[in-house]
């Protein structure tokens, strides 16, 4: 365990040293919501009806943007290397570095919700469900971006050509997160029908993607 | 973890189109060390490479044999085993020569308690939390070389160990070699310049062919 917790607290302290860290994700989500309502104009019933979709949408962008992130600092130096071969399986490894990415991208965005949910006029009582419906996604879309960061690693500034790799891998994740949260925020017929498959979805990436981007950057090496 | 012998058989590899080498086989006991030498671009690093388990081979096999089973490879293959100081420094410019240091060792199960007694070995004891982002060339290979003391393994590959060191830096770096081979391990070493060890074998990478010892030809790959 220790030299995965190693790797895990690694990874994040290089992440909020580097680039503005934590205040460059937290920005990107506030700018992009801030400007949302601008956009719209001042309906207050517009704004609820699409804030949950603006959010997710939000989410998905930013760690699409930023998958490149998890590999290629660690190309660059060598460490990658070292970090598939001379220490833990490489499985346990990308598993790990998935699980630091997350942490950087995704769970800021979780703290600042509520902020950002005021700011769109979020249903009442959509907080708690569009929380516990991004937790649950974010963790697949960090997967699935882990994989595509993988596949293209050797190539440099890869953003865009990740993001169009694994852009038709985030959909099923938007559309159900999305189904998710507003089924649970107006309680519908069977509220937990889209929570049940959005889970489904993040648990089968969790599992695929540290084997996938094993193999995907043992082909690259 | 104590080290037997190491053996290849039939190793080959390319770069892409291109052949590097072919059916390299030796056998190193513990206790002894090889030399790569050879032209750029003849696959040093390559089979350096090759032996850390970061890249697969063409064809062939590396089979590890520990001082606890000799008779038996080792199930988990090179993985594991091996020290791998490249010509790229796997530092954190952002974590300071310290937390370099620390994460290396954490995370290939070495000694934490031995980290302070590295750092002064190496010669760096006066600055443990300045930001690796502002060492030299030759003071970010001693902290490489630091990682060699605190985490012990039995095979240490090392791609041109004494570039950019400065004299005392290769003393040392000679030293540290000298220590490993009594201890009973294995040192792969490629360099262009003398190392300052008396190397058990020297291969000589060219072009497909490749030599041991005397000039003594081992195979000659039909190309």
């Amino acid at each position: 365990m220790k030299p995965l917790l190693a790797l895990f607290k690694r990874d994040i302290s290089l992440f909020f040293r580097s680039g503005g860290g934590a205040g460059q994700a937290i920005g990107f989500y506030l700018v992009v919501v801030i400007l949302f309502p601008f956009g719209v104009g001042p309906e207050l019933n517009l704004l609820a009806r699409i804030s949950i979709g603006v959010l997710w949408v939000v989410l998905l962008l930013a760690i699409l943007l930023s998958a490149e992130r998890i590999f290629a600092d660690d190309l660059e130096d060598g460490s990658l290397t070292l970090l598939l071969t001379a220490g833990p399986l490489p499985e346990m490894v990308i598993l790990v570095k998935l699980l630091a990415h997350w942490v950087s991208i995704a769970l800021p965005l979780l703290v600042i919700t509520p902020l950002l949910g005021l700011l769109l006029n979020l249903p009442a009582g959509g907080l708690w469900p569009l929380v516990l419906c991004m937790f649950i996604g974010s963790l697949g879309l960090c997967a699935l971006a882990t994989i595509g960061a993988s596949i293209l690693v050797s190539i440099r500034r890869a953003n865009q050509i990740i993001s169009l790799l694994i852009l038709p891998l985030y959909i099923p994740t938007l559309i159900f997160g999305v189904s998710a949260t507003t089924d649970l925020t107006f309680q519908l017929d069977q509220p937990y029908t889209a929570l049940l498959i959005l889970t489904a979805i993040s648990l089968i990436s969790l599992i695929i993607a540290p084997f996938a981007a094993a193999q995907a950057l043992k082909a690259n090496a | 973890m104590k080290i037997d012998r190491l053996k290849t058989q039939n190793l080959s590899a390319q770069k892409g189109e291109r052949q590097l080498f072919e059916n390299i086989e030796f056998e190193l006991s513990a206790g002894q060390s090889m030399l790569l030498t050879g032209p750029n671009g003849s696959g040093k690093t390559t089979l350096l490479h090759l032996l850390s388990g970061s890249e697969q081979p063409r064809s062939g096999q590396i089979d590890m044999f520990m001082a606890a089973n000799p008779t038996e490879p080792r199930g988990d293959g090179v993985i594991g085993i091996s020290h791998f100081i490249t010509h790229q420094d796997a530092l954190k410019k952002n974590l300071t020569v310290y937390e370099n240091l620390r994460f290396w060792t954490d995370f290939m199960h070495g000694d934490n308690s031995r980290i302070d007694t590295a750092l002064i070995t190496v010669g760096l004891e006066p600055m443990p939390h300045i930001l690796a982002a502002r060492l030299s060339a030759g003071q970010k290979k001693r902290l490489m070389l630091a990682r060699l003391l605190t985490v012990s393994r039995p095979l240490w590959l090392l791609d041109e160990p004494s570039v950019s060191l400065d004299s005392e830096g290769q003393k040392l770096l000679v030293k540290l070699m000298h220590e490993h081979i009594n201890a009973g391990g294995i040192i792969i070493a490629s360099s262009h310049i003398p190392l300052g060890i008396e190397a058990t074998y020297i291969l000589e990478l060219d072009g497909g062919r490749y030599m041991f010892d005397d000039d003594y030809i081992m195979e000659d790959a039909a190309l």
